[in-house]
C-alpha cells in the first residue's frame, strides 16, 4: 500500500525552511526534495518503515513513519553528514559515499545566484577542473567548457549536457576566425531558473553508461519539478543587469591618422595625402587646424572614440515558476523571459521560454513523468565577429586617434551612400550596426516522458522516450554600399537538428543480508541524430534593401546537406555493497554505431570502480577527523566519429554557366576506420575535519586517448590537403582539489563559509602517426594551433625571433630584429585554475563573492600585432621622435648601433609571432552578490512565502593580467580551432544588478 | 543489426564517382583562377616581374611575403585542379576516350609547369597518390620533372591526333584538334625554359617539333589561344576585375610604363589608367595622357592620384559601368608567346623555319592583336621605331625578351619566369625596401609552412641552399 506523507523540513536553530533537503525511504531508491519552502511530499512504497531526512552540512535525521501521514522535520547542524545523495548517470540518485569516482553538485541556487543566462557561464570558478572560455561580449555569444583538459584531437572536447536524463545538444557552429556571427552554444537554452542541481560528472569514470559522448565527462541537469509540494506555490524572479566592457585597448593619444608623420584629407580613399591609410603614423595631434572627413577642424585625440562607440547593455530577466502537488500528482510550469540589448548599438536578444513538468502516480505501481520545454531566441541583430570588416571591432584596432565617433552618427549621405572617416578599408561602424544586420530565430522543443513501474519494493522498469530538437533561421545581409559588398548581398541558412532517444532501464535492488547490498541495472538505448541545412548566398541585389531570392543579380547558389546517424546501445551495472562502508560498482556498455565501417561498428567498454569509507571500516571517527573516504575507479570509453566519413565524394562547385563541375573531395576517406578509446584511471578522497567545520576532495586522475579519429592536415602534395584517419595517444594527469570549510559560525548566527577549487592538468601529446610531424588544430595569421608529440596539446607555432648562439637578437642594416625559424611559442593549456568562493551570512544577509584564475596558457594576440603595425596602441608612442635602438647584433657582428623609425620597427613585428605572444594567466572578481531574505515576520503580513533581493555583479574587475588590451579569457569563437588565438572580439562584459524575488 | 542500420552512414549529399566531363571542367575553372588570381599572379608573380606594383599593403612588394599565402596556394592547386586532372586522365583512359586521356595530360602537365616553375624541385612522380596510401610524397629534381612533362605532351600530341571531342571543356569547346596545338605549343614553352640549362636537348626537341608541322600543329594565330574568358556574374568574373571591386591596391609598375613609354607603346593605354593627378613632371606622357608608374617595394605608400591604375580591360572602372569587363579572358598560353618563343630560338641559330625578325614582329603583333589594337598603320609604325625594329637592336636577345615580357601582361607567372631565365628586363632590380636587403629579386616561391609540418624530411631535402625563404638556390633552368 503507497501512501504518501508530507510535511516541511526546517534548521533546528533558525526555524527557516531548508529547500533541498534529500527524503529517502530508507532501504529504497524512492525519495523527492524539499522544494523552495521546505515542505515535500513523498509516497511511500509498502514496507516503508523510516523517513531519511538528509542535507549537506547538517545531520541527518531518520524517522519512523508509523501512521504519521505528516511528519515536519527540524534539522541541526551536524558532524554526521554522511548521507549527500547525487545524481549520477542515467539519472540514478546514489549516496556520495558509495561512489568510486569524482563528483561534483553545484545547486541551482548556487548556478542561478548571479543570474547568469548561459548555463556554462554560471559554472565558472564552481567546479574544480573546468575551463570556461567566452568567446565574446557580443549579446548570446557562446562559451565553451572543458573538463580535466582537452582529450580529443577532432574539435569539441566538451562535456555530454543531459537535462533529465535526455541527452540535448550543445552544439555552436564553428565560429572561425575569419569572420561569421556567434549565435551562442545550444545548452545556453537550458534556463537557469528551472535547474534544481547540476551534477558535474568529470572523468570517463563517471560517465561510462553514457556512451561515446561522455569520454569528456557529463554534466547533468535535473529541473525543478512540483514534487514534494503541497498545494499551490508561486515564485517570482525578476533581475534587471547592466552591461558594459570590462576592457578596451590601450590607446596613444599623441599622433592621428596617417604614414610617415603626413596626413591631409581629400577623399578619404587616398586622394589626399595618406588619407586613405587606417593607421596613426600620421602628424603629431597639436591642435592645429587641418582638413578632416568632417572637413576643417583642430587636429587633436579622440582619446574615448573607442569607448564611447558602446553603450549601456541591459537585460532584464523575468521568471515565474508555478508549482502544484498532491498525493497523485504534482507539477511545475515555468515561464521565463529575457530581454537584452548588447553593448553594441542595436544588437539584441529576446528568449522566452516555458517549461511544464509534470508527474504522476498512476497506480500503487505505476508512475509516469513528463517534461516539456518550448524557448525561443529572437535577435534582430548580433553582432559579427572575427577577422572580417563586418566587425565593428575590426577598425578599432586600426583607426585615426583623431577620429571624433560622434561625427559618424549620421552614417548615410543624402544619396543613400556611406559617410564615413576612411574609404579604403573600413565600413562606418555605425553603417554596420544599423544596415548589415545578422538576424536569426532558433525555435527549440525539449521533451520526454517516461514510465515507472515498480514490480516489487527491489525490482522497477523504467521506459523513455525523448526528443531535442530546433529550428534556427538565420539571415545575414550586406547594403549596397558596403565596402566589401559594393552590390549588395545576403545570406540565409535553415538548420533543423534532432536527437532522439528512446531507453529502457531495468532496476533491481535488493539487501541480500544486513550487511550486504546488492543493486544491478540493464538498460538499452537507441538515439538517432538528424541535421538538415539549406541555404542560399546572393552575391548582389538587383535593387537596394530588398532581401530576398528574387532579387538577385545573377545567380543565387543555394546548397543544402543532410546527415544522419544512429547509435544502438546496450549496457548494465552492478553494485555491491558491505555493511555501507564500502561499494564496488561495474558497468558495461557496447555501442553500434552507423558512422563507422560495418566491420568495426561494433564496441564494447567496461569500468570498475570501488569506495570504502575508512572511518566507518576501521572505527576512526573523531572529532578531529569526522568521516573519511577513500575511492578508486578504471574506464573505458569508446568514441565513434561523424557520419560520412568513410568513402570520398565529389562536391559540386558553382555551375560554370550552368554547366557543372565537381571536384573530388580534399578529404581522404577513410573505410577501415576503428573507434577511439579513452581509458580513464583515477584515485582520490573525500574527507572532514573538525566535526564537519572543513572538508576535503581531492582526485588525481590519468587519462589516455588512443585511436582517435582525426581529420589531419596532410601535404596537399599527396592531392589531399586532410585524412580522416586513427591516430595518437593524449594523455592529461592532474589533481582536482576542493577545500571547504567554515571558519567561523557564531552563536549569533553569522557564519562565514570558504570553498576552494583548483586544478592542475599535466597535459601530453605522446604520439600522433607515422610520418605526421604535428596535426594542425588551428591556422591563423601563420601561426598554428598545433598538436606535436612531446608538447603540450595545443602549442601555439610561429615566428621567432633570429637569435645567435648566446641568445642575443640579431638586428638587420636597419636596425630591426631579425626573423627566425618558426618554433613553438607557448601552449594554449593552463598549468591551473582556480577559484575561491567566500560566503557570509548573518540573519537573513548574505554576502558572497567569487575570485578565479588560471595560471598560464598562451595567447597569440593579434590586437596587440595590428595595434602596433597601425601605431594606434599605447607602446607605440615609444621611439616616434627619435627612433628606437633594439639592442642585440647587427650585421657586422657589433652590438646594434641603428636606429629604426618607430614606424618600420612596428610594422616590421607584423608576422613576428614571438612578439605577440603572451602569457594569458588572470585573475578576477568574477561574482559578488548581495542578497537579503526579508524575515517571515514582514513577508506574512503581505501574505508573502518568502521575499529576498540580491544585488549583483559578474565579471567586475580584472584583477590581474598579464596580457595587454584584452580580456585574456578571449577567444574567436567557441571550437577548439580558435582557441589561443585573440582578435577583435568584442569586449567581454563586466555585468551588475538587481534580482528580486517573490514567493507566494 | 539490419541492413538498414549500415545504409545509415550513405552519404546522400554528394556522389562517390562522377564522369570526366564534369570533373574537367572543375579542374579548368579552379587551376586558371588560382594560378590567374589575385594573389599568386597579381600580388606576388606579377609584383615580382614588376608588371604591377603595390600602393597599399606593400609588404609583398618588398618580398615580405605572407608564408600562409603559398600554404593556401600549394595545397589548393595540389589538392584541387591538379588531382581532379590526374581523375581525368585515368577515367579518359579507363572508358578508351584518347581525347579525354590527351586534355587531361595535357592540362595536368600545363598545372605542374606553372607549379615547378614558381618552386622549383616539387612532389610529382609521388604526388597525388593518398589514395594508394603515399601521403608524403617525394620532391622529384626539376630537371627530371621536365623530361617526364615532356614526355606527357609527347604522349598527349598523341592521344588528340586521333581527333574526337571531349565534354565539359571550358577552353577550346572540347575541340582536340585545339588541344592538340595547345599541347605542342606547351611543349615549345618547356624547351624554350630549357634553353640555358640543356641547350641541345632544347633544340633538339623544337627543331623536331617545327620539321613536322603535320605531326605536331602549333598555334597559328590569335584563335588558337589557350585562355579562359570569364562570366559576367560572380563567382566567375575575371579574378583581377573582381579584386578590383573591393581592393585597391595594386599600380602599373614604373618598370613597365618606362619601357611602354620610351618606346611609345600603344599598349600602355590598355595596360594602365592615366593617373588622376599626377605631380608636375611625373611620369610619361603618350598621346596626351600622363602615366606614372609605381616604382616597386617603395619604403613609402604613394598619394594614390598620383599614380597610374591598371588599364580597364583588366580592372573595374568604378567611373564608366560601359568599361566594366568582367568577362575579360585570362591567357593560358597566346600566338604571342609562341612567336617570341621561335624567335628566341632562331636566335639562338635554331632552325624554326623563319628568321627570328618574323617571328619577333608576328609575336608583337599577336600581342597589339590581343590588346585591342588592330590599327595596322600605328602598328607598322611602331615596329619601325629604332626602339623597336629588330635590325636596329645590338642585343636581340634582349629586344626579344623585353618584347616578350611586355607581351606576358597579366600572365605573371611566366613574367617572372622569363626574367629569371633571361634576366631582362635588365631594369628590374632589387626593391628599394626589400626585406632581405641584397639579396636581389625573390629566385623561387617560398616553400610551405604546411608542407614543413606535414612532409618535413623530403621539403627539408629539397631545402638545401634556399636562404631567407626565397633566396639562396635558383630553380633548375635558372642560370643566369
Amino acid at each position: 500500500q503507497v501512501r504518501a506523507i508530507t510535511g516541511k523540513v526546517t534548521d533546528a536553530t533558525t526555524n527557516q525552511p531548508l529547500p533541498g533537503v534529500t527524503v529517502l525511504v530508507k532501504g529504497t531508491t524512492v525519495g523527492t526534495a524539499t522544494g523552495g519552502d521546505g515542505t515535500y511530499s513523498v509516497n511511500v512504497p509498502e514496507g516503508g518503515k523510516t523517513l531519511v531526512f538528509r542535507f549537506i552540512g547538517y545531520g541527518t535525521v531518520e524517522k519512523a513513519i508509523g501512521t504519521a501521514t505528516t511528519m515536519d522535520v527540524a534539522l541541526g547542524v551536524d558532524s554526521k553528514q554522511l548521507g549527500e545523495v547525487v545524481v549520477t548517470a542515467l539519472g540514478i540518485e546514489r549516496e556520495k559515499k558509495a561512489l568510486g569516482y569524482a563528483i561534483q553538485e553545484v545547486s541551482g541556487e548556487s548556478a542561478n545566484q548571479a543570474r547568469e543566462t548561459n548555463v556554462v557561464n554560471a559554472l565558472n570558478g564552481k567546479v574544480a577542473g573546468v575551463q570556461i572560455v567566452n568567446s565574446s561580449g557580443a549579446v548570446g555569444a557562446s562559451s565553451r567548457i572543458t573538463l580535466r583538459g582537452n582529450n580529443s584531437l577532432t574539435g569539441d572536447n566538451q562535456p555530454l549536457f543531459v537535462v533529465d536524463g535526455i541527452p540535448i545538444s550543445n552544439s555552436t557552429n564553428t565560429n572561425r576566425g575569419y569572420g561569421g556571427v556567434d549565435y551562442g552554444n545550444a545548452a545556453s537554452d537550458i534556463n537557469p531558473n528551472d535547474i534544481a542541481s547540476i551534477s558535474v560528472l568529470k572523468g570517463a569514470n563517471a560517465a561510462a553508461l553514457y556512451g561515446s559522448r561522455a569520454a569528456n565527462g557529463v554534466i547533468i541537469i535535473t529541473t525543478k519539478s512540483g514534487k514534494g509540494t503541497q498545494g499551490l506555490g508561486v515564485t517570482i524572479d525578476h533581475s534587471t543587469t547592466m552591461d558594459t566592457p570590462l576592457r578596451l585597448p590601450d590607446y596613444q593619444n599623441e599622433y592621428g591618422q596617417g604614414l610617415n608623420g603626413l596626413f591631409e584629407y581629400v577623399d578619404g580613399a587616398g586622394g589626399g595625402t595618406m588619407d586613405g591609410v587606417d593607421e596613426s603614423w600620421g602628424p603629431k595631434l597639436d591642435g592645429s587646424t587641418k582638413n578632416q572627413f568632417f572637413g576643417s577642424g583642430p587636429w587633436v585625440a579622440s582619446p574615448d572614440n573607442v569607448k564611447d562607440f558602446f553603450e549601456t547593455g541591459v537585460t532584464h530577466n523575468t521568471n515565474v515558476g508555478i508549482t502544484a502537488g498532491s498525493e497523485k500528482a504534482n507539477i511545475r510550469l515555468s515561464l521565463g523571459n529575457i530581454d537584452q540589448t548588447g553593448i553594441i548599438p542595436n544588437t539584441d536578444l529576446r528568449r522566452h521560454s516555458v517549461g511544464l513538468n509534470a508527474g504522476m502516480q498512476l497506480s500503487d505501481k505505476l508512475s509516469a513523468n513528463a517534461s516539456v520545454n518550448y524557448v525561443q531566441n529572437i535577435s534582430d541583430n548580433r553582432p559579427a565577429n572575427g577577422y572580417s570588416g563586418d566587425n565593428i571591432m575590426q577598425q578599432f584596432v586600426w583607426f585615426g586617434r583623431q577620429v571624433d565617433i560622434e561625427k559618424l552618427k549620421n552614417y548615410k549621405n543624402a544619396d543613400g551612400s556611406q559617410y564615413n572617416w576612411n574609404y579604403n578599408y573600413h565600413n562606418n561602424p555605425y553603417w554596420i550596426v544599423n544596415e548589415n544586420l545578422n538576424s536569426n530565430q532558433r525555435d527549440r522543443i525539449i521533451g520526454n516522458a517516461s514510465l515507472k513501474y515498480n514490480f516489487t519494493d527491489w525490482l522497477n522498469l523504467m521506459v523513455r522516450g525523448g526528443s531535442d530538437f530546433y529550428t534556427d533561421d538565420r539571415k545575414r545581409v550586406w547594403a549596397v554600399g558596403t565596402l566589401d559588398y559594393p552590390e549588395g548581398s545576403f545570406y540565409e541558412q535553415s538548420i533543423y537538428r534532432n536527437e532522439t532517444n528512446f531507453d529502457f532501464l531495468l532496476n533491481a535492488n535488493k539487501d541480500l543480508t544486513e550487511d550486504i547490498s546488492l543493486s544491478a541495472s540493464f538498460g538499452g538505448n537507441k538515439r538517432r541524430n538528424t541535421y538538415r541545412m539549406n541555404d542560399v548566398l546572393v552575391r548582389a541585389l538587383a535593387v537596394p534593401g530588398i532581401y530576398n531570392i528574387s532579387n538577385a543579380k545573377g545567380n543565387p547558389s543555394p546548397s543544402n546537406y543532410r546527415s544522419e546517424k544512429e547509435v544502438n546501445s546496450l549496457y548494465g551495472t552492478g553494485t555491491f555493497g558491505f555493511k555501507d562502508f564500502f561499494f564496488v560498482d561495474v558497468t558495461a556498455r557496447n555501442d553500434w554505431s552507423s558512422s563507422l565501417p560495418a566491420a568495426n561498428n561494433s564496441f564494447f567498454y567496461p569500468s570498475v570502480s570501488s569506495s570504502l569509507v575508512f572511518t566507518d571500516a576501521f572505527n576512526m571517527n573523531s572529532n578531529i577527523l569526522s568521516y573519511g573516504k577513500v575511492r578508486a575507479s578504471w574506464a573505458q570509453v569508446g568514441n565513434d566519429t561523424d557520419p560520412y566519413r568513410t568513402a570520398g565524394t565529389f562536391f559540386a562547385n558553382d555551375p560554370w554557366d550552368g554547366r557543372p563541375n565537381l571536384s573530388y573531395t580534399n578529404t581522404l576517406a577513410n573505410a577501415n576506420l576503428k573507434p577511439e578509446q579513452t581509458t580513464s584511471f583515477e584515485v582520490g578522497t573525500d574527507m572532514r575535519f573538525l566535526q564537519d567545520r572543513a572538508y576535503i576532495d581531492l582526485t588525481y586522475f590519468d587519462k589516455s586517448t588512443t585511436d582517435q579519429i582525426v581529420n589531419v592536415t596532410r601535404s596537399g602534395a599527396s592531392g589531399f590537403t586532410s585524412q580522416i584517419v586513427n591516430i595518437g595517444e593524449i594523455t592529461n594527469k592532474g589533481i582536482e582539489l576542493q577545500l571547504g570549510g567554515t571558519p567561523v559560525r557564531a552563536a549569533n548566527g553569522f557564519t562565514w563559509d570558504v570553498l576552494v577549487n583548483y586544478s592542475k592538468i599535466q597535459n601530453e601529446v605522446v604520439s600522433l602517426t607515422e610520418g605526421l610531424d604535428a596535426y594542425q588544430l588551428g591556422l591563423y595569421w601563420g601561426v598554428g594551433l598545433e598538436a606535436r608529440p612531446g608538447e603540450k596539446f595545443g602549442s601555439l607555432v610561429g615566428t621567432t625571433y633570429l637569435r645567435d648562439d648566446q641568445g642575443r637578437l640579431l638586428i638587420d642594416a636597419i636596425g630591426r630584429p631579425r626573423r627566425g625559424p618558426t618554433e613553438v611559442l607557448g601552449s594554449i593549456v593552463p598549468d591551473w585554475t582556480g577559484g575561491v568562493r567566500n560566503s557570509f551570512s548573518y540573519k537573513g544577509i548574505n554576502f558572497n563573492f567569487l575570485i578565479d584564475g588560471r595560471k598560464g596558457g598562451d595567447i597569440f594576440s593579434v590586437t596587440h600585432m595590428f595595434g602596433r603595425y597601425a601605431g594606434v596602441t599605447e607602446e607605440s608612442l615609444e621611439g616616434r621622435e627619435e627612433g628606437l635602438l633594439i639592442e642585440g647584433i647587427g650585421p657586422d657582428g657589433n652590438p646594434n648601433t641603428v636606429r629604426v623609425a618607430a614606424q618600420r620597427y612596428n610594422q616590421g613585428l607584423y608576422g613576428l609571432h614571438e612578439a605577440h605572444v603572451f602569457d594569458g594567466s588572470f585573475i578576477k572578481l568574477r561574482e559578488v552578490v548581495l542578497g537579503y531574505d526579508l524575515p517571515t515576520s514582514i513577508t506574512s503580513k503581505v501574505k508573502l512565502r518568502g521575499a529576498s533581493i540580491n544585488l549583483i555583479g559578474r565579471n567586475l574587475w580584472l584583477i590581474h593580467s598579464n596580457i595587454p588590451h584584452v580580456d585574456p579569457e578571449t577567444a574567436f569563437g567557441a571550437d577548439i580551432a580558435s582557441q589561443g588565438f585573440e582578435f577583435g572580439a568584442l569586449p567581454s562584459t563586466k555585468s551588475w544588478g538587481v534580482n528580486l524575488r517573490l514567493t507566494l | 543489426c539490419d541492413k538498414d542500420f549500415e545504409e545509415i552512414n550513405q552519404n546522400p549529399n554528394a556522389p562517390e564517382d562522377v564522369p570526366a566531363n564534369v570533373i574537367l571542367p572543375a579542374s579548368q575553372q579552379s587551376a586558371v583562377s588560382r594560378l590567374f588570381g589575385a594573389s599568386v599572379n597579381m600580388t606576388y608573380a606579377s609584383t615580382w616581374a614588376q608588371q604591377v606594383a603595390k600602393i597599399q599593403y606593400i609588404d609583398e612588394d618588398r618580398y615580405q611575403f605572407r608564408a600562409s599565402d603559398f600554404s593556401t596556394h600549394w595545397d589548393a592547386l595540389y589538392a584541387g585542379p591538379l588531382l581532379d586532372a590526374r581523375l581525368v586522365v585515368e577515367k579518359g583512359a579507363e572508358s578508351g576516350n584518347a581525347a579525354m586521356e590527351g586534355v587531361g595530360r595535357t592540362w595536368q602537365t600545363w598545372i605542374f609547369q606553372n607549379i615547378t616553375d614558381l618552386w622549383g624541385d616539387i612532389p610529382y612522380t609521388e604526388a597525388l597518390k593518398g589514395t594508394e596510401g603515399n601521403m608524403t610524397p617525394k620532391y622529384d629534381s626539376q630537371e627530371s620533372i621536365y623530361t617526364d612533362m615532356l614526355k606527357q605532351l609527347e604522349t598527349a600530341n598523341t592521344l588528340l591526333a586521333s581527333g574526337g571531342t571531349v565534354g565539359g571543356d571550358l577552353i577550346y569547346g572540347g575541340s582536340s584538334a585545339n588541344w592538340q596545338k595547345f599541347a605542342n605549343s606547351l611543349r615549345l614553352r618547356l624547351y624554350i625554359h630549357m634553353a640555358n640549362v640543356a641547350p641541345a636537348k632544347a633544340k633538339a626537341g623544337i627543331e623536331a617539333i617545327m620539321a613536322n608541322p603535320s605531326a605536331n600543329p602549333i598555334f597559328m594565330s590569335n584563335a588558337d589561344n589557350a585562355e579562359l574568358a570569364y562570366l559576367a556574374a560572380q563567382p566567375y568574373r575575371n579574378p583581377w576585375y573582381e579584386n578590383s571591386k573591393t581592393r585597391d591596391d595594386h599600380a602599373i609598375s614604373k618598370t613597365m610604363v618606362d619601357i611602354l613609354g620610351v618606346r611609345k607603346d600603344p599598349r600602355l593605354h590598355v595596360y594602365a589608367r592615366p593617373a588622376e593627378k599626377p605631380a608636375a613632371g611625373a611620369g610619361v606622357t603618350l598621346d596626351g595622357k600622363t602615366y606614372v608608374g609605381q616604382p616597386n617595394g617603395a619604403a613609402a605608400q604613394p598619394s594614390l592620384p598620383t599614380v597610374s591604375r591598371i588599364g580597364d580591360r583588366y580592372r573595374d572602372n568604378k567611373q564608366e559601368a560601359a568599361k566594366q569587363n568582367p568577362t575579360q579572358p585570362m591567357y593560358i598560353m597566346t600566338y604571342s608567346e609562341v612567336m617570341f618563343i621561335l624567335a628566341e630560338a632562331a636566335e639562338r641559330g635554331w632552325n624554326v623555319g623563319m628568321t627570328a625578325e618574323a617571328a619577333y614582329n608576328a609575336g608583337i603583333v599577336a600581342s597589339m592583336n590581343q590588346n585591342g589594337i588592330t590599327d595596322e598603320a600605328a602598328i607598322a609604325a611602331y615596329l619601325l621605331q629604332p626602339s623597336v625594329a629588330y635590325s636596329l637592336q645590338t642585343n636581340k636577345r634582349e629586344a626579344i625578351s623585353v618584347q616578350k615580357w611586355i607581351s606576358l601582361f597579366t600572365n605573371g607567372i611566366e613574367a617572372f619566369t622569363e626574367f629569371r631565365r633571361t634576366g631582362y628586363p635588365s631594369t628590374i632590380q632589387e626593391v628599394p625596401a626589400s626585406a632581405f636587403p641584397g639579396r636581389g629579386v625573390p629566385l623561387r616561391f617560398s616553400y610551405t609552412d604546411q608542407e614543413r609540418s606535414t612532409n618535413r624530411t623530403n621539403v627539408e631535402a629539397a631545402s638545401s641552399g634556399i636562404v631567407d625563404f626565397l633566396f639562396g638556390k635558383p630553380v633548375w633552368w635558372d642560370v643566369n
